[in-house]
């Protein structure tokens, strides 16, 4: 029984590693746990690599691994952790600050949500998966998807309206 | 401003904000390395529960029908098909409140109206209740995914053997060969309850996705027997 890379595994990875990556980090709002996330959920796909290769989508396979992962995970090891919001990049050379900080804006106020909120921003804004696809990445129905998702908006409204509040309070 | 437009400047929002973060590379050897732990810690519980199966069978048994007599179906092989969600090119409309089976059958015991209980989010067991009734859904695994077959039952002892079998697996990975066949939803309800597993249907064994693990048992045989294809 060796660990012989399965065919295909590594060309699938190296397409896909900075979307799942990015996802992840959506999901637990922190790179390294993301990195730990995305390694979790390829030794898994790795394991079934002949079964995963064989679906009808492969990408909404390994979504759903990661997804699954991701639940239990947090139940596992990270109970009671909160994303502690590291910073995700610097500000690149010769980008308008102010974009910059929009989307940092943005990934706190996602890194507030509930962990299921956040896992269905990442499968569905972000992974582009359709509601029915993120409902069985998630293990729930498409009606608990859809009113998850109205939550989620709903709270980033709210975070981020309070975000440009303070921002005009403190414009001189 | 409409739901369907907040969410597409929600989409444009996350995907220019994550734009610009550099992923690490994937450490292959690591991954190599997870691959291999999980698979020894396989080999180590396949021991233990060798050691336990007197034991375990005993029990599960005690639960379910005797061992030997048959799973009981409700109604002839097909006669679900009203409760399974349908597919529509080939997207298989995953259950929902509004679904058939959520509500009452006109047999006995009670579908509930929240069918999907989230285990895997809230650390419970995949089925936390007592179920009365299982409905099992196959698809065909082309892509069409139509519905091939379906089957119920309300017999007591049957429901609780397939609750058990679901609710007993553990980490049983496995790397077999067999080949895929379908795919397979049953859904669990009943005492104010309700849980759908997934489950992928080999030619010698079922997975609970989406982790790959195996059900043990005659788990795919009684599969068979409610819910037969051809």
């Amino acid at each position: 029984m060796g660990l012989r890379e399965p065919a295909g595994f590594r060309e699938y990875v190296e397409a896909r590693q900075t979307a799942l990556w990015r996802a992840a980090y959506l999901m637990v709002g922190d790179r390294h746990l993301a990195q730990d996330l995305v390694q979790t959920a390829l030794a898994r796909a790795w394991r079934n690599w002949e079964r995963v290769a064989r679906a009808e989508d492969v990408d909404a396979y390994v979504y759903r691994i990661l997804a699954n992962v991701f639940a239990s995970s947090w139940r596992r090891r990270w109970r009671g952790e909160l994303p502690s919001g590291d910073a995700l990049l610097d500000t690149p050379a010769g980008e308008d600050g102010a974009a910059w900080e929009d989307r940092m804006i943005l990934l706190a106020a996602v890194r507030l949500l509930p962990r299921r909120q956040r896992a269905v921003i990442a499968l569905r804004y972000y992974l582009d998966q359709t509601e029915s696809q993120t409902a069985q990445a998630l293990g729930c129905s498409v009606g608990t998807v859809k009113s998850q998702a109205a939550k989620a908006l709903a709270s980033l409204r709210v975070q981020l309206s309070a975000d440009t509040d303070q921002a005009a309070e403190t414009t001189p | 401003m409409n739901d369907r437009k907040t969410e597409d400047l929600l989409r444009q929002a996350v995907h220019a904000a994550l734009s610009a973060a550099v992923a690490p590379d994937v450490d292959f050897a690591a991954v190599a390395s997870r691959a291999g732990r999980r698979r020894r810690n396989t080999i180590a519980g396949a021991a233990a529960l060798a050691l336990l199966a007197g034991a375990g069978t005993a029990f599960a048994l005690s639960r379910g029908h005797p061992s030997g007599s048959p799973i009981v179906a409700t109604g002839t092989p097909g006669s679900a098909a009203a409760y399974c969600p349908s597919s529509v090119e080939g997207a298989i409309q995953w259950p929902s409140s509004a679904d058939k089976w959520s509500s009452p059958p006109p047999i006995t015991g009670t579908v509930p109206a929240t069918p999907v209980a989230p285990w895997m989010w809230d650390g419970q067991a995949r089925i936390p209740f007592p179920a009365t009734i299982v409905v099992i859904c196959r698809y065909a695994h082309t892509p069409d995914s139509k519905l091939i077959s379906s089957g119920l039952s309300t017999d007591a002892a049957t429901v609780a053997t397939l609750e058990a079998a679901v609710n007993t697996t553990s980490g049983l990975a496995t790397t077999d060969p067999c080949a895929l066949k379908d795919q397979a939803f049953a859904v669990f309800g009943g005492n104010g309850g309700g849980a759908t597993v997934t489950l992928q249907l080999t030619s010698c064994d079922v997975m609970l996705m989406p982790d790959t693990i195996r059900i043990q048992g005659s788990f795919l045989q009684d599969i068979e027997i409610l819910a037969p294809v051809g």
